[in-house]
């Protein structure tokens, strides 16, 4: 090999030598936030001092949103990560399962990831990019992308800082709508809350699913056949610009106020990823024909450096790339942006290089990449080598060569940590006028209708629609053409709950994952996280992130799946420094995705009603534990409360969706909804809002009002014939659940109940209208 | 009447620009050497407009906002340059404004004009308005791009040379539009 | 025989797949034309314009697109009287050349502008209710007074013009086949059915001719009853909500017979 490490100290910085002053100056002085023991780290690990593209590598590589430094070893304490039906789990850019059909094994493909602080620096082009940027994961496992969700979590648009809030709203609602409608994924639903508490750090969370055959799978890693054939490295996309430069460190500190950075500042371009889509499925083609093997990886945080030290190192292999045949802009920029620049839109293929010319005259002649953005194409940036070194040139010298372990082997920080007692329960609040307070609730942003985000989204291309944003619990799509299999999919986090208590609120999040899911007949099969937390040097925000764990962890082992083992997490991301320098750090802000599997998507169920004199069944268990909840807050009791132990939860809500299911599949569930936010009657009243064709139908709820009706994330409901909740209530009691007749639909829109000996009614179209005016002119 | 104007381009390449130049390129030799998009803002009645209320007008993260100055107009004069300004038929470019600036507490400016402003050099040996002409109405599937008059209005000329012609050509616009 | 059709792939289309599973069920066999290939008039009976975003839709909706090689063959096909269909972007393409409305040398006699309406701007995903009403469009003729559901997905879908005698024809009928409806079938426009208060509620526009239609909903993504909501009124949303398995639910949606009409003029041709 040619590499010679005597050459590279030229401009180098003196890492080991330096003081502590000295050294934080000289890494700072450009725009790094490399640790000053991590440098030491590094000048030790090579014998020298490293030269500034390797800083510049490693300062992108060890920073917490690429290495999981803070977090890792947490993770791989709390969260089941194994399952049989795991066809690759967490470690790639995405998890995947395996689904067996009649026509052989499908891949579901799922990633998660969050793209918070470039959201709230450049709204628009923030959360446009992190559609971009988990669409890739998902593209890169070799599936095609057939949906997105979106889960948000934003400032409080009628707060002290509205306007500010409001902008970042309508810069995120567009920049999704803006990506996702232009690549042609369908939007299959998520979630939007607002609180005061990300007035100044927004969540923009972002979850794609894909599908393939199981056999397509591609794997972001060399092949072995690499020891025995010339393999190449191909970068496909975008030419490397300024663009995105130090995201990956962007990620990782705090936002300072209003100097925000500039150059961190990544450039959607979904016009371009539509064709490198398009072209991929062509060159896949090309290669399945060929049979080699290959491996194919995005291009995110710590761009070309990342890319082709992670696709080398996952094998064994080295990687030698020549930046002199990339293509750059401006051409004179310096080799330690080259390697970092997170510009967009770009891929990273290993294919043997026989087959690279054939590669190349897909993407750049028939799709005529070079056409359709100045310097885009694909084009040949290295050679994989057996050495195991990373080696980079540049201006024909070597500038950067280190041992590619070095790199992807990252570094792991132990943070202190102070966990804090357990929470006590609350009172039950006390509700005065229970109609005044789902009037205030209809008007609240909590409860408003999410329509004017979610109608700018495109819900429809592609033609796999089952279910939409807002038709159902879950969204819902076609595993493959002609088949009966809907694939399910949805989002969950409340706020309300992980800030009353972060383990229980964890073990809630998964647990409404499970019943959404179940709610439209699907039986969970997988989950993915994104964990959005503040600063990891504070002790109390480490304490609420391993609350959360293992909340997580706890209630998907007691779920479990069907067949054994715990319900796994496949993939996730961790996101952390959410908070404003000198402002307290967000609360614990964990999303937790899930899919799940109807084998046949005819008995895909909504919350809508059907049918007058029908009963509404209530499913579950009460345990009066109001923490965290509508009820609470709106009577002035918030803050922490006990809440149910995630694994007893989790424990009951499987032997609820077994029956759930049970009945789905048997045609005698006809509308079910999870008892969420506002409790059964809020929930009822949710399901009465939209249903009726032509005359609307209403509820009369059966008991006397009293405060249980107000408790969140304790059951189903489930519209059932007559003749039918009998049996239900049978197999309720063997199994431990609480089964009775909540409600009674009616003809007619309205909600009746008595409070005291009052008998009260109110008009389900106006809460519905109020409801849908929240946001109205707000949102773009 | 005490007034004002600022002129906002993209800091990064504008992928409309560089797509419609394309086009044109490919329609035939008139077409324009050199293309740029922008938006231009026009307000009277409140002299600090621009500056009390930042974030309005452009995001300095991607954008950059160039103030009117009597000497020069909004800086750089180019040669063999034409403004092609265009204003949709429907809607407010200036409503997204308005409404930052009462979400913000902001007084509102007396007067409020905006259009999108298609900056075009013409090539040698072609009249700045000949090029103009070609590069701006779709007339056929061959002729003409950037305005469908049928849903824009829109005007075409020299750059402008004082705050009264923008004003007076953005109120047209306007007018014409509605 | 067949009709064989062309389908074509501007850069930044993104409907071709599920177009082309419909076409063929119509009984098309569908050729993918990529952006860059030479397209014979000839060689074909019928041409489809997919949806999705051509160019981004940089400059206007369609604007770059209908600048492509591809509208000269576009032009021979249509002087031929073949029937052609755009959807949505395409329909913005065949707006934007002035295939459609047509007329004196194809000038551009027509828009697609901004959706407008109260509360309406910007871009806009929902069901809608369309009515197919006697036009010019020969193809559509079957279908004459059926009602259905259908999803639109634009920010452009408002058809206007300067013209007077363009709004005419689109508001006494020759000139447009498809007008949006409310789910009892009264003319949606202004109300809450109007997705973007196009002229005369026009879903669609034909060209003087009828062969070529620029058609915002998106009838491909309504060609399987599985696709229709749940919730939809009327009597698709009841066909819908009485199929409870997969098998029931493959049947052909209320968007297929477009498809249907057009493959079986476009096979009409060669006979």
């Amino acid at each position: 090999m040619p590499s010679s490490t005597g050459s590279l100290v030229e401009g180098a910085l003196a890492a080991a030598s330096l003081i502590d002053a000295d050294l934080e100056a000289g890494l700072r002085g450009r725009g790094l936030n490399l640790k000053i023991d991590e440098a030491r780290r590094l000048a030790a690990a090579l014998g020298r001092d490293p030269a500034w593209p390797e800083l510049f590598l490693f300062d992108a590589m060890w920073s917490e949103h690429c290495s999981y430094k803070s977090s890792r070893h947490l993770l791989k304490k709390y969260l089941p990560t194994e399952g049989a039906h795991i066809l690759v789990g967490v470690g790639e850019d995405a998890g995947v399962i395996r689904v067996p059909t009649a026509d052989g094994d499908y891949a579901v493909v799922m990633a998660h990831e969050s793209h918070n602080h470039p959201s709230q620096v450049l709204a628009h082009e923030g959360a446009a990019t992190g559609v971009g940027g988990i669409i890739r994961d998902v593209a890169c496992m070799g599936a095609e992308v057939i949906g997105i969700l979106d889960a948000l979590r934003f400032g409080d648009p009628f707060g002290a800082n509205a306007a500010r809030v409001r902008t970042v709203m309508r810069g995120v609602v567009e920049g999704i709508a803006h990506y996702g409608d232009a690549v042609g994924v369908p939007n299959l639903g998520g979630d939007a809350e607002f609180s005061p508490v990300y007035d100044e750090n927004v969540l923009v969370n972002v979850v794609a699913m894909g599908v393939c055959r199981a056999e397509d799978i591609i794997h972001s890693r060399v092949p072995a056949a690499a020891a025995s054939e010339p393999y190449d490295l191909i970068l496909v996309g975008k030419p490397t610009d300024s663009s995105g430069l130090g995201g990956a460190s962007f990620a990782s500190v705090t936002l300072t106020g209003s100097q925000e950075s500039l150059g961190a500042v990544q450039l959607p371009d979904p016009f371009l990823k539509r064709v490198l889509l398009a072209a991929q499925q062509d060159v896949q083609r090309m290669l399945k024909e060929s049979g080699a093997e290959v491996g194919f990886k995005d291009l995110g945080a710590g761009g070309i450096g990342c890319v082709a030290s992670e696709i080398a190192a996952a094998s064994g292999f080295g990687v030698e790339i020549d930046l002199d045949l990339e293509t750059k802009v401006p051409d004179d920029l310096p080799a330690e942006f080259v390697l970092v620049a997170e510009t967009q839109e770009r891929f990273a293929w290993a294919v043997p290089a026989r087959l690279t010319p054939e590669v190349l005259r897909i993407y750049n002649e028939r799709f005529g990449l070079p056409r359709m953005y100045p310097g885009a194409g694909a084009r040949i940036l290295g050679r994989f080598a057996g050495h195991g070194r990373f080696v980079v040139r540049h201006g024909g010298r070597v500038v950067a060569d280190v041992p590619n372990e070095l790199i992807t082997s990252g570094i792991s920080v132990h943070h202190p940590v102070r966990r804090r007692a357990a929470p006590a329960p609350l009172a039950t609040p006390a509700v005065q006028d229970v109609l005044a307070l789902l009037e205030s609730w209809s008007s609240s942003p909590a409860a408003a209708s999410r329509r004017p985000i979610y109608r700018f989204y495109d819900s429809e291309v592609k033609g796999r629609a089952i279910l939409r944003p807002g038709e159902a619990d879950a969204g819902m799509f076609l595993l493959r053409w002609g088949g009966p299999e809907g694939i399910a999919v949805t989002v969950d986090g409340s706020p309300g709950p992980l800030e009353a208590d972060p383990r229980g609120g964890a073990g809630i999040a998964v647990c409404e994952v499970c019943r959404n899911l179940a709610a439209t007949g699907a039986e969970p099969l997988a989950l993915t996280d994104c964990l959005n937390f503040g600063n990891p040097e504070d002790p109390d925000v480490m304490g609420e992130f391993e609350d959360v764990l293992e909340g997580l962890g706890q209630a998907a082992r007691a779920f479990g799946v069907k067949g054994g083992g715990p319900l796994p997490f496949i993939s996730g991301n961790v996101s952390l420094y959410n908070q404003r320098s000198g402002a307290r750090s967000i609360p614990p802000s964990p999303i937790v995705a899930g899919v799940g599997l109807v084998p046949d998507y005819g008995s895909a169920t909504t919350p809508r009603l059907k049918q007058p004199g029908n009963p509404l069944m209530f499913l579950g268990r009460r345990r009066g534990a109001f923490a965290g909840s509508w009820a609470a807050a709106s009577v002035g009791l918030g803050g922490r409360g006990a809440l149910p132990d995630p694994a007893e939860l989790g424990a009951q809500v499987r032997r609820e969706v077994d029956l759930v299911l049970e009945g789905i599949r048997a045609g005698r569930v006809h509308a079910a909804h999870d008892v969420a936010e506002g409790g059964a009657l809020w929930t009822a009243l949710e399901m009465a809002m939209d249903s009726g064709d032509p005359e609307p139908l209403g509820i009369a709820v059966e008991e006397e009002f009293a405060p249980w009706m107000l408790e969140e994330h304790c059951g189903f409901l489930l519209e059932v014939s007559p003749g039918d909740s009998g049996e239900l209530q049978r197999r309720a009691r063997e199994s431990g659940l609480e089964c009775f007749a909540f409600a009674r639909i009616i003809p007619g829109g309205t909600l009746r109940l008595r409070q005291g000996a009052i008998e009260r009614s109110v008009a389900l179209a106006t809460l519905a209208e109020a409801r849908s005016s929240v946001l109205k002119g707000i949102v773009p | 009447m005490i007034s004002d104007a600022l002129y906002v381009t993209l800091r990064v390449p504008d992928p409309s620009a560089l797509t419609a130049l394309a086009a044109l390129r490919l329609m035939g030799p008139k077409a324009p050497v050199r293309l740029e998009r922008g938006r231009v803002w026009w307000v009277s009645g409140d002299p600090g407009a621009f500056e009390s209320s930042q974030g309005v007008w452009f995001n300095p993260n991607k954008e950059r906002g160039l103030r009117w100055n009597a000497a020069g107009g909004f800086g750089e004069r180019r040669e063999r340059e034409r403004w092609v300004f265009v204003r949709d038929r429907s809607g407010s470019p200036e409503a997204g404004a308005l409404r930052s600036m009462r979400e913000r507490g902001l007084p509102e400016p007396l007067g409020l004009l905006s259009a999108t402003v298609w900056r075009l050099q013409a090539p040698e040996g072609v009249s700045p308005d000949e090029a103009a002409q070609a590069a701006s109405v779709v007339r056929s599937a061959f002729q003409g791009l950037l305005v469908n008059r049928h849903s824009q209005a829109h005007r075409v000329g020299p750059a402008p040379a004082s705050l009264t012609e923008l004003e007076q050509v953005l109120s047209e616009l306007k007018r014409e539009a509605s | 025989m067949s009709g064989r059709i062309a389908l074509l792939r501007f850069p930044g289309v993104n409907c071709e797949a599920e177009t082309a599973l419909v076409l063929e069920r119509a009984g098309a066999r569908v050729d993918w034309i990529q952006f860059g290939d030479v397209l014979d008039p000839d060689d074909y009976d019928g041409f489809v314009l997919p949806g999705g975003f051509s160019y981004e839709d940089r400059v206007r909706a369609g604007a770059v697109a209908s600048r492509s090689e591809w509208m000269r063959a576009l032009e021979t096909a249509d002087e031929a009287g073949k029937p052609i269909l755009g959807i949505c972007n395409g329909a913005q393409v065949l707006v934007e050349s002035g295939i459609v409305p047509g007329g004196p040398a194809r000038a551009v006699r027509l828009a697609l502008a901004a959706n407008g309406g109260e509360g309406r701007g910007g871009y806009l995903c929902r069901w809608v209710h369309v009515e197919v009403t006697l036009s010019a469009c020969p193809w559509l003729r079957s279908l004459d007074g059926t009602r259905w559901p259908v999803p639109v997905a634009h920010g452009e879908g408002r058809f206007t013009s300067l013209d007077p005698e363009v709004i005419a024809g689109i508001e006494t009928g020759s000139l447009c086949p498809l007008r949006y409806v409310d789910p009892e079938g009264k003319l949606a426009s202004g109300g809450p059915w109007d997705p973007n208060g196009a002229v005369g509620s026009a879903a669609a526009v034909c060209n003087e001719r009828g062969n070529a239609v620029a058609l915002m909903p998106h009838p491909e993504r309504a060609a399987w009853l599985r696709q229709v909501p749940e919730g939809a009124p009327g009597e698709w949303g009841a066909r819908r909500r009485s199929a409870r398995t997969a098998a029931a639910l493959e049947a052909p949606g209320p968007g297929q017979a477009l498809f249907d009409a057009f493959v079986h003029a476009a096979s009409g041709v060669r006979v």
